[in-house]
């Protein structure tokens, strides 16, 4: 197992320096810059500012004097906030997001693979069409539909819940339930399909036949290797969830990842952009890893040697 | 579970707005976060708000008047001619480290915002002030040649320029604020951007509140400050400002029962409020103007023919009852009513056989030939609303045709820069209560001209204008000069501002006024009966 | 996506003939499929509705009425209207077709790109299939949606590049299963026959690969679509993609979601067509894919 680790972290790193690259031509490329502002600046000034972030330097040189930056771990200063640095700020931002995303996942396993059992257990009755078309809704219902209507519902007419912050557990209950949805929805899709799968085997019969109660069957027996697609599923998944969270985080006024990121693109915070970004890729990258070596080591068929 | 759920919804609900009311906190609603909170550098609204709480000036706004009364200064004079003012400092005056604020503060600050390092774009606010604007554009090295002296550690002079009526209200602008030399070069130099001392735990300010936490995107905290001079007077034990930039969201966040206060209410729930709660929503005038602004040097509008008609097509009235609501009130000219005691006397007409025939005389007849203009606004729901309505109003009266071009704030300004426009959204808000606010802005000289308009005349008048005192001269070269831009039309004025706000029953002390100040200082919390 | 993979690759690996009696079978299956059915009326309901209702209708989508702003539902305007007092109707049939070409169109570009590269690097094999999927599984880690998202900020208004960019996010996923397949299949025997009798290339493509792969391709696209659907709105809500006075189903749910306490039907109408266009996607695509499945039984 540890080499097949360090043999993705090896492949990771080009990849890295890849997106890296990428993004920072990208973001330089675009027209505009980022500091044009309502009250035009005496060109002193503007020279002063382009001096503190660099900018009056050749591209090339500022490309370098980043990539050695991110070799120390110094993602550089913000653009939008002069005083604060990109690291810091991802820093405080993405625990919000880490707490989000995993509550969300919780969710949607909780959820899913409850809607997906009680689907293929009762394959083609009224209870196996109403689950799918109730997660249905989860894939067909866009988040910035679905939260608003729950805010609706639970924090404006029944009080139940907060509009929006991110802080007690009131804050958290619709933000994760909007984005856990979609998640919900397709996890319970696959469970359903793979416990069918794995239901119709013969070992299954062989333990009804022997007598074993229902439920010990499914949970014991049939559980393993009808979730194995849930889990790959779930791997990739969570980096998305964690990171890709953008729409939640604005409809609910949450201070992760996401809208920081997209705050940044909006005003043009070069650093910021580039922070969030490569952040992101990492944070890919971990999660596909890990949900490959569970998968492994779920899965009897496969092996490390194929990383 | 589900019982669970809503036992601990039900507790936590009632007690959130009750519960900092009883705390003496104040939670506030201030639209997108603030990027610094440095007096002398900072240029928007949310950051001003913050930045109201942590210093104050040589005069504060009376909060129902706005007229300028003594804060750090106790008592001034001026001279006859206008030009020399003297401030006396009150002894009590200090900075919330303990330090006692002296003149040489005020002197250090003006230097500072006048460095050409800076880069501060409220510099331009202290011209008045004699060789300001030689020393910011680096034309004139040494400082002690600018018109501000420290006469003793309690008496500051100012000497002005030239004569200017609006200096009193002008200098509570926080361009004017004072600063701790000691605190600011601890973290670096004068002249030096984006240092460290604004973070809490190092901010020094002179105001009624000190800064405590500052979480970006979550919520800027503020405490009481015991060092402050009228201490005594400030009835608020601590402030939240929450970065809600969404206003539907704000306004849900209050209607859920967890803001006192909002800047801002969306367009399509001032109907709901003015129904069901009318004691929670205030709407007063507002110093600002909303307008189109057109490209002058680039066809087809460099004719002023042409862009009276287009502004004689727009039906204001609708524009600003159907579409924007919240009682803003259709623009007869550029610069708001009342503003200084100023009331311009042109008007703009809906007339659209008018239009057509300007249109005509400056050849394209039933709009025949006029190019396909791109018509930029930048990215907000009210821009794009404004917009659509514009543009079938220009196709529907005069046959022709404009493209929306949406652009995100800061590639929007740019464009302004690169001149990449033909008709553009825009919005000006007055830095003080004056009209040369409004109408300074379209001399040949001015930086925040964007249309790049030149009128010899204007600028005679504006010149005029600036160096006298005298009414009702004053005020009479200024309707003459409004009356050329009316005609002139290089800008198409839409309707004045309101401003709008959310206001609990539970908030005392808040009263509405034309440049939307709330002073914290006299504002207090009491539990609803 | 990664499931979609699985389940793809897994389905066909039986599904060796070419063409005729495999597509009666799917046929038959599909028909005995009721959701996938009501899927395909009501699709086809909605696309007639988007692409001829404009011509029917008495408004169009940008005629305004200011003094009557946002009016519910009423036999003049069945449903209702919007804050600038423009017909909803309308604007959701012209929605629509911005909606289904945006989506169909950006699918199409993703499988362009995705075929032909999955299809070159599975038939070259070697050491330039290695290196192109090499480069595929670099692509996987660029957050791409976010790069799009900086993109779309900056150069915004360009409706071509909306369909590239966000085909660019899914290609990837077809380039893949695409490879895996022409991998499989070329190993297959009547492959090496067709060889042995002499059968050029070219034709080896055409008869037996590519009708291999139309099963996958077909279920594919039916469920891309939906998703490529899903990221128009979700760039629409972030204020980027389609710009008025056209409209898409995701700009009109999100100018209905900011005002759907004061008026529900702004939010709700659009709501509908476009779940109910991406559940009929869905439910199409999933019974395609049982239908072709040899596996599933009748």
């Amino acid at each position: 197992m540890f080499t097949f680790i360090l043999k993705r972290i090896i492949h990771a790193i080009p990849v890295l320096l890849v997106v890296a690259t990428i993004t920072f031509f990208l973001v330089r490329v675009a027209p505009g810059g980022p500091f044009s502002e309502d009250k035009t600046m005496p060109p002193e000034a503007v020279a002063s500012i382009n001096q503190h972030y660099g900018l009056d330097k050749p591209l090339y040189e500022q490309y370098f004097s980043y990539m050695i930056g991110l070799f120390k771990g110094d993602l550089g200063p913000s653009f939008q906030y002069p005083n604060r640095s990109v690291s810091g700020m991802i820093a405080d931002a993405f625990p919000v997001s880490l707490e989000l995303g995993i509550m969300a996942m919780v969710f949607a396993l909780f959820v899913g693979i409850g809607l997906g059992v009680m689907a293929s257990t009762r394959p083609n009755s009224m209870r196996d069409y109403s689950s799918m078309s109730f997660a249905m809704i989860g894939i067909c219902v866009p988040p910035f539909v679905l939260g608003p209507i729950i805010i609706w519902i639970f924090a404006i007419k029944l009080e139940w819940f907060n509009v929006s912050g991110w802080g007690s557990f009131q804050d958290a209950v619709l933000p994760v339930v909007t984005l856990g949805a979609i998640y919900a929805a397709n996890i319970a899709r696959l469970g359903r399909g793979g416990m069918l799968e794995v239901l119709s085997q013969d070992y299954i019969r062989t333990a009804r036949a022997k007598g074993v109660p229902e439920y010990k069957v499914i949970i014991k027996h049939a559980l393993r290797g009808g979730l194995l697609s849930v889990v790959s599923y779930v791997g990739p998944a969570i980096a998305g969830v964690i990171t890709g969270s953008f729409v939640v985080e604005s409809i609910f006024q949450i201070p992760g990842l996401g809208r920081l990121f997209v705050l940044a693109a909006f005003n043009r915070d070069y650093t910021m952009i580039m922070g969030t970004v490569l952040f992101f890729s990492v944070m890919i990258l971990i999660f596909n890893t890990l949900s490959d070596i569970v998968q492994i080591l779920i899965d009897p068929k496969r092996s490390f040697r194929e990383g | 579970m589900i019982s669970i759920l809503v036992l601990s919804g039900c507790s936590r609900k009632e007690s959130n707005l009750k519960n900092a009311t009883s705390k003496g906190i104040l939670y506030v609603g201030n639209g997108s976060e603030p990027q610094d909170l440095d007096p002398s550098t900072v240029t928007g609204v949310p950051e001003q708000r913050v930045i109201a709480a942590l210093f104050e000036g040589l005069l504060s706004e009376n909060p129902k008047t706005l007229a300028p009364e003594g804060a750090v200064a106790e008592s001034w004079t001026v001279t006859h001619d206008g030009l020399i003012y003297t401030f006396k400092i009150r002894k009590e005056a200090k900075w919330s480290n303990g330090d006692p604020l002296t003149a040489d503060d005020f002197v250090y600050a003006y230097n500072r915002i006048l460095s050409p390092k800076l880069g501060s774009q409220n510099a331009y606010m202290l011209y008045c002030m004699k060789n300001a604007e030689k020393f910011n554009k680096g034309q004139l090295a040494d400082f002690s040649k600018v018109g501000v002296k420290a006469i003793d550690k309690s008496t500051l002079q100012i000497t002005l320029g030239k004569p200017t009526p609006y200096f009193l209200p002008l200098i509570t602008h926080m361009a004017w604020f004072p600063a701790n030399k000691k605190n600011i070069e601890k973290y670096g130099a004068i002249d030096q951007r984006g240092t460290q001392w604004t973070l809490p735990g190092k901010l020094v300010g002179n105001g009624p509140f000190v800064l405590k936490d500052w979480e970006v995107n979550k919520v800027i905290t503020v405490v009481k400050n015991p060092q402050y001079w009228d201490a005594d007077k400030v009835k608020l034990n601590e402030i939240d400002f929450f970065p809600i930039s969404d206003n539907q969201a704000e306004e849900r966040t209050f209607r859920a029962g967890q803001l006192h206060m909002t800047y801002t209410v969306p367009s399509s729930k001032i109907g709901y409020y003015q129904k069901n709660k009318p004691s929670y929503i205030h709407i007063s005038p507002y110093l600002g103007t909303y307008y189109m602004v057109f490209n002058v040097n680039k066809e087809p509008f460099i004719s002023p023919l042409v862009r009276r008609a287009l502004s004689l097509a727009i039906d204001r009235k609708s524009l600003a009852e159907d579409v924007v609501k919240g009682g803003k009130v259709p623009a007869e000219s550029f610069t708001p009513p009342d503003t200084g005691g100023y009331t311009a006397k042109t008007n703009l007409q809906y007339d659209v056989k008018f239009a057509r025939e300007c249109l005509a005389k400056a050849g394209f007849p039933d709009g025949k030939g006029f190019p396909v203009v791109e018509f930029m606004y930048n990215t907000s729901e009210r821009n794009r609303q404004i917009a659509e309505a514009l543009q079938a109003m220009w196709q529907t009266n005069l046959n022709i045709k404009v493209e929306l071009v949406n652009k995100e704030w800061k590639m929007y300004l740019d464009t302004f820069r690169t001149r990449d426009f033909s008709i553009a959204t825009a919005s000006w808000i007055g830095d003080y209560n004056d009209p040369l606010t409004f109408l300074g802005m379209w001399t040949s000289d001015s930086t925040n001209n964007r249309a790049k308009w030149s009128n010899n005349e204007y600028d005679k008048l504006m010149a005029d204008a600036a160096f006298t005192s005298e009414q009702p001269l004053r005020f009479d070269l200024f309707q003459e000069a409004e009356k050329l831009l009316m005609e002139q039309a290089p800008i198409i004025p839409l309707y004045y501002y309101t401003s709008m706000a959310l206001i609990s029953p539970q908030l005392k002390g808040w009263y509405p006024n034309t440049l939307d100040h709330h002073p914290y200082k006299y504002m207090s919390l009491e539990d609803e009966k | 996506m990664f499931w979609i993979k699985e389940k793809l690759s897994s389905m066909s690996i039986d599904a060796e003939e070419p063409g005729n009696s495999l597509s009666k079978d799917a046929f038959r299956k599909l028909c005995k499929n009721k959701l996938a059915l009501f899927g395909i009326f009501a699709l086809s309901f909605l696309v007639i509705f988007s692409i001829l209702g404009p011509y029917l209708m008495t408004f169009n989508y940008y005629q305004q009425n200011l003094s009557l702003g946002a009016a519910s539902p009423s036999f003049t305007h069945l449903c209702g209207t919007d804050v600038l007092g423009r017909d909803l109707l309308v604007r959701m049939a012209y929605g629509g077709r911005v909606s289904l070409a945006v989506g169909l169109c950006a699918t199409l570009v993703s499988l362009t790109i995705g075929v032909v590269y999955g299809a070159v690097s599975g038939y070259l094999g070697g050491r330039i299939d290695s290196l192109m999927m090499r480069f595929v599984d670099i692509m996987y880690a660029l957050p791409f949606t976010m790069l799009v998202i900086v993109l779309m900020v900056w150069l915004g208004r360009n409706f071509i590049l909306i369909f590239v960019a966000i085909g660019a996010i899914e290609w990837l996923t077809m380039a893949r299963i695409v490879r895996d397949e022409v991998y499989s299949i070329k190993k297959k025997e009547y492959i090496e026959a067709a060889r042995a009798i002499g059968l050029p290339g070219w034709k080896i493509i055409l008869r037996h690969i590519i009708p291999n792969l139309l099963g996958i391709i077909v279920v594919y696209v039916t469920l891309t679509i939906p998703r490529v659907m899903m990221i128009e709105a979700f760039l629409s809500f972030l204020g980027l993609g389609i710009q008025p006075p056209m409209s898409s189903w995701g700009l009109l749910i999100k100018d209905g979601a900011q005002v759907m306490e004061e008026y529900p039907w702004m939010l709700f109408f659009p709501s509908f067509v476009f779940s109910l266009t991406l559940f009929c996607l869905n439910f199409l695509g999933d019974g395609l894919r049982d239908a072709l499945d040899p596996r599933t039984k009748e």
